[in-house]
């Protein structure tokens, strides 16, 4: 398969269960909701050692929050459901109650898996705090000195999936580059993903495991490596000096089935060789997304 | 089965009764004949719901009971789910002690509506009389949860001792509102009588028109509390509530109060500072 004269692998992308939580922050402004955002989903790219994944799923304008202010909202994902409520407690406490004029919601409602959040929090407020419950949903009010933070009570937890990707094989760093920025604007503000890498975008994929470092968790993905072509085995095509990486999270497959075809479309530009996926054989998660089968369209997105 | 249950009423009813059997929940598993059966009470006479109603339908949790309703009481008292529609104003206790459910009056409702009040919505369309949300009499306890709206004016004391849930007037409330309240949420959208939140524990009194503070309560700032926010979405799009274009944008000078109990509650008066 070629899309605009590039080639579209056999392969897929492996992809793990995690547990999700969206994140709603509000503010008086668009700009302090987005500062809040970006702190709290800062340090965040991979699990292996941030705890958590986390990025911006898309800004909010006032009549999709609860508040009516604008807002941002926020996707994070961890391995278990135990860590993802200590993160939470951890990055709503220390940037969104600390950043000006924002308030924070939960974005899954409807999940019956709740944990408390808020009801954590509040003893920040060393018993002045109160709660009011708002059309059935609890929200504690914390006085803070410019006023009040609310936190609604709890949060929804749910079954999400991470680890999606695709990788961008290219002529050059800047062809590869190129196409993956073009990739991850087409892909922002798609609904249920993230990309919680800098800027969406990932160079150093990694391996399970060491093969010199047998303790390390991962280590760099050599067979992309352009560098040590000669000295490894390589996946790369010839005429391939730079690959990029696209990760994705999601809180369902079709959200990052359907992701991963806007961003393989958006990155199949001139100098890009092969779109290609990072797997483990099959063996290790359950999610397996067939890129040519998303791009033609005969898997579910 | 029929879409809804039917009660007109069939002449001007001249001696209060009391029609607590009149909910969705009794009439859900009856049929029209067997509705007609239930007792209505003309003090501790029995009559016949039948006499007094023409009953179209049965085996339905959407009710809809129409006429000159004043002289009746404790209409939907207790009820936990369905849907009550009265249409006409009605009497004492509407909604009393209802647990969960819609009850919609689309007329004015007199004394004691909603009264010890545990779940559900009261969307009163009109007016309503004094004790709104309240307890009985030397009640420990009013309202403990749900919610009511009222979209005319209401009368004395509403919300007193409530424990739980939300009152919303949108026009002016009589005096003494949330009075020796515990908890919960008064919320007026005109003017508050003399003397609110007297003896309150932990309620919450918002006020958008004039109100007397007691100097039972103390000056805390002038601020936007955030729960106010989420209050006005949630009463503007899902109780279609409408409201003033500089409503959402208020401000309120908070009062800790009354520190004749635990100091713990709050009014928020509505500042004209910018």
């Amino acid at each position: 398969m070629k899309i605009r004269g590039v080639a579209i692998e056999d392969t897929f992308a492996e992809a793990f269960g995690m547990r999700a939580a969206r994140v709603i922050i509000t503010a008086r402004d668009p700009r302090w909701a987005t500062e809040a955002a970006r702190e709290m989903t800062g340090f965040a790219t991979s699990v292996i050692a941030c705890k958590v994944e986390a990025g911006i799923e898309r800004e909010l304008s006032p009549a999709e929050t609860p508040d009516g202010r604008p807002g941002v909202s926020v996707l994070l994902f961890t391995m278990d459901s135990d860590s993802l409520a200590k993160r939470l407690i951890e990055r709503i406490g220390q940037t969104v109650l600390t950043c000006v004029t924002t308030a924070c919601f939960d974005g899954l409602p409807n999940a019956p898996d709740r944990m408390a959040v808020g009801r954590s929090l509040r003893v920040f407020g060393d018993g002045f705090q109160s709660s009011k419950v708002i059309g059935g949903t609890r929200y504690w009010r914390i006085p803070v000195m410019e006023g009040e933070f609310l936190v609604q009570e709890s949060f929804g937890r749910v079954n999400g999936v991470g680890g999606g990707n695709f990788l961008i094989l290219a002529e050059s760093d800047a062809a590869a580059l190129g196409a993956a920025e073009a990739a991850v604007t087409a892909m922002r503000g798609m609904p249920g993903v993230v990309l919680p890498f800098p800027g969406g975008i990932v160079r150093s994929g990694s391996k399970v495991g060491g093969t010199r470092y047998v303790k390390m968790i991962a280590t760099t993905n050599d067979a992309f490596a352009p560098t040590v072509r000669a000295v490894t085995t390589s996946s790369l095509p010839n005429g391939v000096n730079a690959a990029l990486e696209i990760v994705l999270d999601g809180v369902d497959v079709p959200s990052i089935a359907a992701a991963m075809r806007t961003g393989i479309d958006a990155a199949c530009h001139p100098g890009v060789h092969t779109i290609s996926a990072g797997n483990y054989g099959g063996k290790l998660g359950p999610h397996h997304f067939h890129l040519r089968q998303i791009m033609d369209g005969s898997t579910a997105a | 089965m029929s879409d809804a249950v039917t009660l007109t009423l069939r002449t001007t009813v001249a001696r209060r009764l009391e029609a607590e059997s009149i909910t969705p929940d009794a009439l859900a598993t009856l049929d029209a004949d067997a509705i007609a059966r239930l007792p209505l009470w003309d003090g501790p006479q029995p009559v016949p719901l039948g006499d007094v109603f023409h009953v179209r339908g049965g085996m339905s949790s959407r009710v809809r009971v129409a006429g000159d309703l004043a002289m009746i009481d404790a209409i939907g008292a207790g009820m936990t789910t369905g849907e009550l529609h009265v249409e006409g104003p009605v009497g004492r206790y509407v909604g009393t002690r209802m647990g969960g459910g819609e009850l919609h009056v689309i007329g004015d409702a007199a004394y004691g509506a909603g009264l010890e009040m545990t779940g559900g919505l009261l969307d009163i369309a009109g007016n309503a009389g004094d004790r709104l949300g309240a307890g009985r009499l030397a009640a420990a306890r009013g309202m403990s949860g749900g919610e009511i709206i009222v979209r005319g004016n209401a009368g004395a004391e509403i919300g007193a001792t409530m424990r739980r849930g939300t009152v919303v007037v949108a026009g002016n409330a009589g005096p003494r509102a949330g009075t020796g309240m515990i908890a919960g949420n008064v919320i007026v959208f005109g003017s508050a009588g003399e003397d609110p939140g007297r003896f309150n524990k932990r309620g919450t009194i918002v006020v958008y028109g004039s109100v007397s503070v007691s100097p039972t309560y103390r000056y805390d700032c002038t601020y936007r509390p955030p729960h106010i926010a989420v209050t006005l979405v949630h009463l503007t799009s899902r109780r279609n509530l409408s409201v003033d274009g500089d409503v959402p944008a208020a401000r309120f000078r908070r009062y800790s109060g009354d520190m004749a109990e635990l100091g713990r509650g709050e009014i928020l008066a509505r500042s004209d500072e910018r």
